[in-house]
């Protein structure tokens, strides 16, 4: 699934590191999640969408609606 | 992936290392002891089953501390990377072993050493998780 | 805040849908109706792709099908 986890992040500048300790998880983690290698599964994208302030639709996108939006 | 504090990886890592101690102090003593009971009386009676299934048991409990990994591990992302691991250190050794049981059976090639089929899978297991890690990168 | 529990309402949005059946859901998004029956159930959290493809089935936000909150309110 594509994301949009780098822009949030840089917009708050934290680094991945940073966004791995606020989520609890690890930066290999943030990293993979991030080059959309690693798909979260639903809580955590609860979690990441609740850290941000926004529903998971505006930071993780199902690739149809990618595609879509292009 | 080498940040290794109070973590669930750091407890796994003790608990291999004390396995391992184990499992090499216990294959020692096992030898010399049913060596020193050869001949003796005690051989043919249960202490000769007992003394050669002794080193296999840290070998377990390294099983078990690979479960309790799994179960300590609250990252996902390393979850699934341990289990994909496994996976495929399992399907590796089950073909390995299924393949040299097959020679084996109908092609006369010696016999492969059971005992031995956990360190395969370790080692399958090990490479599996090399390249999956580098998938990620 | 104790521990957060994912709950759903995909049963009621697929009577509101005409009375879908769980077999119609999976269909639709590609898995099979135990697979449904587990989601709805609550005793598997779906991928979130699979959760995204259900909220699309009824056209709602995906925090209308899936909710995560806390179990244990203080």
């Amino acid at each position: 699934m594509r994301n949009r986890l780098k822009v949030l992040r840089a917009e708050r500048n934290w680094s991945q590191a940073d966004l791995a300790e606020q989520l609890d998880v690890s930066r290999q983690s943030v990293n993979a999640i991030e080059t959309g290698k690693y798909d979260p599964s639903l809580p955590l994208a609860f979690k990441i969408a609740a850290l941000f302030g926004m529903p998971i639709e505006h930071i993780f996108f199902n690739n149809d609606a990618a595609q879509a939006a292009e | 992936m080498a940040e290794v504090r109070g973590t669930a990886r750091s407890r796994y890592l003790k608990r291999f290392t004390l396995s391992m101690i184990a499992y090499a102090g216990l294959l020692i003593a096992s030898v010399l002891a049913l060596e020193y009971i050869e001949g003796s009386e005690l051989a043919n009676g249960p202490w000769r089953f007992a003394l050669a299934v002794a080193p296999s048991l840290p070998l377990l409990a390294t099983i078990w501390a690979m479960g309790a990994y799994l179960v300590d591990e609250a990252d996902e992302f390393k979850r699934s990377i341990v289990v994909q691991s496994m996976l495929w250190g399992l399907g590796l050794t089950l073909s390995f072993t299924s393949v040299w049981g097959f020679l084996e059976e109908f092609a006369q090639v010696s016999r492969f050493p059971l005992y031995l089929t956990f360190p395969v899978f370790c080692l399958c297991m090990g490479v599996a998780q090399f390249f999956i890690w580098r998938r990620y990168k | 805040m104790a521990e957060r529990r994912l709950t759903n309402s995909i049963r009621t949005l697929r009577f509101m849908a005409g009375e879908m059946t769980q077999a119609e859901l999976g269909e639709r998004i590609g898995v099979t109706r135990q697979t449904i029956a587990a989601i709805e159930a609550g005793k598997y959290s779906p991928t979130l792709e699979a959760a995204f493809r259900i909220a699309e089935v009824f056209g709602q936000p995906l925090e209308e099908v899936f909710q995560w909150g806390c179990v244990n309110p203080p």
